[in-house]
């Protein structure tokens, strides 16, 4: 290592101004160290970064682009089901969606063949809103003890669906 | 420099033969840099390559969101008061965006609030889909919906370091999975707890108010099935539509207000325990 330093002392006297090339070395360091940022940025930053604030502007079109489960409304139902839209649209159940209690139709509506939104059980689906629990008070729904009133047997046995307030009718629609 | 040079010529030969061994200073640190430098520089081209590949189509946008934007601000309503608690919009969430239905995540949930006179307990169990019966009592017994509110000052925006989430023009707050790393910073920052982890796809997710359906012109699902019409939704901007008319007429009330989010979500008939 002393030689090491002896050997470059000289060097540096033969160059002449040691501080004014150190300072050039550095220059040019810093300058290519920015060239390099930037060309490196250039190539990670997507390009439509920026494009409506701070943040990839195709993010909106991937989030919208997306499939929807649910079809926009019971009118699309109506199209087809004429018959069950009438009959519902009379009842007490006419505020409710045919997807609230058939399930995401989008599918169905696009390819009825495909996919068929038939409900089976309805004992636990009807539970959800009718029976009763801490909270749901008798003024907003009629609550059932689902026990105590059926014995958990299907509701469909009774109570039509689509026109809840007629009972006894059974299974016809 | 006499005297260094003096002790090298005295040293005994073992020592010289090993100065002429090592390699100058000077020539290691400019070999270094080298080596450092490419070792940096090469890796990086070829990661710049793979995450612009990643984001396929980046040149290609073609609809102009900024026209679709133009005179819309939506906002929510939710009526506690019709709210029956039956939970069909947490189930109809799940469906409509990928939700895992076994695990304990949820865009939105019901929370129930029974008020008795040792205090209030607060249950979700399941997001809602799942409520005991409990015993019935006297005192104050209600549901309260909860979603994102889509803050017009985000917390959850302010805080992701990689920008990967952000409030559009027509007031929704999206989560960009491409570049959300996951690091949960978001999730913290939200003081309504409607940020979880992704069980699947491992990065944030969130209420989008089905951004999907809005911009379809369909209503968000859970809207779309709620029986009671406990949640409404619509444009603030339009002075005719029934969600504004709503905000302007009726006492309505947004969660959190002293935290300066300005939430988007008005409430009917909160109750003060609510939190």
């Amino acid at each position: 290592m002393i030689f090491d330093r002896g050997d470059k002392v000289t060097i540096r006297q033969e160059d002449g101004n040691p501080s004014a090339q150190a300072v050039f070395r550095i220059g040019v360091i810093l300058v290519l160290a920015v060239v390099i940022f930037v060309i490196v940025r250039q190539m990670m930053i997507p390009a439509s970064f920026g494009q409506y604030g701070r943040y990839r502007g195709n993010s909106i079109s991937e989030n919208a682009s997306l499939n929807a489960a649910y079809a926009g409304s019971s009118n699309d139902c109506g199209e087809c089901h004429q018959q069950e839209f009438m009959a519902l649209a009379q009842a007490q159940h006419r505020e409710i969606d045919c997807q609230s209690c058939h399930g995401p139709a989008a599918k169905h509506v696009s390819k009825p063949a495909v996919t068929s939104p038939i409900v089976q059980e309805t004992a636990e689906l009807c539970n959800s809103c009718h029976r009763q629990i801490a909270g749901r008070q008798d003024g907003k729904i009629v609550t059932v003890r689902p026990l105590l009133h059926s014995g958990g047997v299907n509701c469909t046995r009774c109570h039509n669906p689509h026109r809840p307030q007629l009972s006894f009718e059974g299974d016809k629609s | 420099m006499k005297e260094e040079t003096l002790k090298v010529k005295t040293s005994n030969k073992a020592v010289e033969e090993h100065m002429k061994k090592v390699v100058p200073r000077r020539v290691f640190l400019t070999t270094a840099c080298k080596m450092l430098a490419a070792g940096i520089l090469a890796p990086m081209g070829s990661l710049a390559a793979i995450l612009n590949s990643s984001f396929a189509g980046e040149s290609g946008e073609t609809s102009d969101w900024t026209r679709v934007w133009a005179g819309k601000e939506w906002g929510f309503i939710v009526d506690t008061e019709k709210c029956i608690g039956c939970a069909r919009c947490v189930d109809a969430c799940k469906q409509e965006n990928q939700v895992p239905p076994d695990k304990e995540v949820f865009r939105t949930w019901v929370e129930r609030y029974v008020e008795t006179t040792q205090g209030v307990s607060i249950d979700s169990p399941n997001g809602g889909l799942d409520f005991e019966p409990l015993a019935e009592t006297e005192e104050k017994q209600f549901f309260v919906p909860k979603l994102c509110n889509q803050c017009e000052n985000p917390p959850c925006v302010q805080v992701c370091p990689v920008s990967a989430t952000y409030r559009t023009g027509d007031g929704v707050i999206l989560v960009d999975g491409k570049r959300c790393v996951g690091c949960r910073y978001c999730i913290q920052a939200c003081p309504y707890g409607a940020r979880f982890m992704h069980p699947k796809t491992h990065v944030a997710d969130k209420c989008t108010w089905c951004y999907h359906r809005i911009a379809k012109g369909m209503r968000p699902a859970c809207v779309t099935v709620c029986p009671v019409g406990a949640r409404k939704f619509g444009n603030l901007r339009d002075l005719k539509d029934p969600v504004t008319q709503i905000i302007r007429k009726e006492r309505v009330r947004g969660l959190k207000t002293d935290m300066g989010t300005k939430p988007q979500v008005f409430y009917l008939g909160l109750d003060e325990v609510v939190v």
